[in-house]
């Protein structure tokens, strides 16, 4: 005898298979799911023009050309394929900050916040960033420039050009002061005439460059090879008499550039 | 204000003479750590939230004074192996004597740096040449117009 199955049957027997099936030929009348599982194959995903950004974080849903997307503490993500200067965007929204990242017509990189202000970075020549605005680093931020090779750019920084040491010493009597000072972690008073300044960061090698000038009349001085360290120079100040003398200026000022 | 007791600190060498290190006040190192949300302790200059995790917040202090200064004068004799291992006391700079004409007659006496009245004045440098060889008023006077005496 042969057993004859109707829709309620399979459906039965097979978790619904039938309404699921008749689902996905068209229309789709409640919730596809994949039960954990992948989508494959895939070929197009079409969105219907929703009318607002997505309702709940975790979901991308279509409002006219951009495509929004919500992560957590209501922060929106937009892919658009227009803006002011008719160019792709991604759009970061918090709160009601809206930030648009997008390229304009001159193959700028531009940054527009949600009064409408820009901030444009350009690629004028691969592997040249040109900003025309101010950069500010915050507390431990730094740049460090890469060393030279071969003959300078023009206007370049370069780490060989950087001054990596500095001060200002002033004597008033007693022991001279260190009133301003750049990577100098003493100083030394080792007489009249004579401070020993000791950097804070070493120098890589003594072949770096000191110069120390002082306040008129006196001449300023650095000290000899034996006082020349990578992590301490003398400086001398000298009255220009003959012979001259070792004497106290008002004030030395210590620059020193080179290798670290 | 410094709230340690001394400014500088003054070393004896081994020929007797004194000399002074002072350390460089901004040479105090900034140290930024990711604490707990809690109160502020004395001496954090700057608070912001931790932009990665909102229930830490960032914390920038100074590095702790009496660190410092003792990292500062182990450097300085690091450097300078004159003064290693030599005599010193830790001063502030306004007990040191105010007149530099006498400097070289600065002394360690007693956890003092006083003027040690009986120590020579440095010989006089060497005339010159000019000076020396003058044989007339006239050339002697244009070699001391020269040097500057």
């Amino acid at each position: 005898m042969r057993e004859v199955l109707f829709f309620a049957d399979l459906n039965a027997e097979f978790d619904n298979i039938i309404n699921n099936a008749l689902s996905l030929i068209s229309p789709l009348t409640g919730n596809l799911a994949a039960g954990g599982n992948d989508i494959t194959g895939l070929d197009e995903l079409a969105f219907d023009d929703a009318a607002a950004i997505p309702s709940v974080a975790g979901r991308l849903r279509r409002n006219g050309v951009t495509l929004g997307w919500i992560g957590t503490s209501g922060t929106l993500l937009r892919l658009a394929s227009t803006n002011v200067d008719s160019q792709a965007i991604l759009g970061l929204q918090n709160d009601a900050q809206l930030w648009q990242v997008y390229t304009d017509t001159d193959d700028d990189f531009v940054i527009r916040d949600s009064t409408g202000a820009t901030t444009r970075v350009s690629i004028t020549t691969a592997g040249v960033l040109t900003y025309t605005g101010s950069v500010t680093l915050g507390a431990g931020g730094t740049i460090i420039p890469a060393a030279v090779s071969g003959t300078p750019a023009q206007h370049a920084l370069y780490r060989e050009n950087v001054v990596k040491g500095w001060a200002r010493i002033t004597v008033a009597g007693g022991v001279p002061a260190l009133t301003d000072s750049f990577n100098v972690s003493s100083i030394t008073d080792t007489g009249i005439g004579t401070v020993t300044v000791t950097w804070d960061r070493d120098f890589a090698n003594d072949d770096y460059v000191c110069v120390c000038s002082v306040t008129t009349p006196f001449l300023g001085a650095v000290g000899g090879a034996s006082s020349h360290l990578v992590g301490s120079n003398r400086v001398i100040s000298m009255n220009p008499a003959d012979p001259p003398t070792a004497v106290d200026p008002e004030e030395y000022h210590v620059i020193a550039i080179g290798d670290q | 204000m410094s709230s340690l007791m001394y400014t500088c600190r003054a070393y004896e060498l081994a020929d007797g003479t004194v000399v002074v290190v002072v350390p460089a006040s901004n040479s105090r190192r900034r140290i930024i750590e990711n604490l707990p949300v809690g109160p502020l302790v004395a001496g954090e200059t700057r608070v912001t939230p931790d932009p990665e995790d909102g229930l830490r917040m960032r914390v920038e202090r100074l590095e702790p004074e009496a660190d410092w200064y003792a990292r500062t004068m182990a450097r300085a004799e690091t450097t300078n192996p004159a003064l290693a291992g030599r005599p010193f006391e830790d001063l502030e700079t306004a007990d040191l004597p105010a007149d530099r004409t006498a400097r070289h007659a600065w002394r360690l006496r007693g956890g003092r740096v006083v003027v040690d009245p009986a120590v020579p004045a440095p010989a006089r440098p060497a005339r010159s040449d000019a000076i020396a060889a003058a044989t007339t008023l006239d050339e002697l006077k244009a070699a001391l117009l020269r040097s500057g005496r």
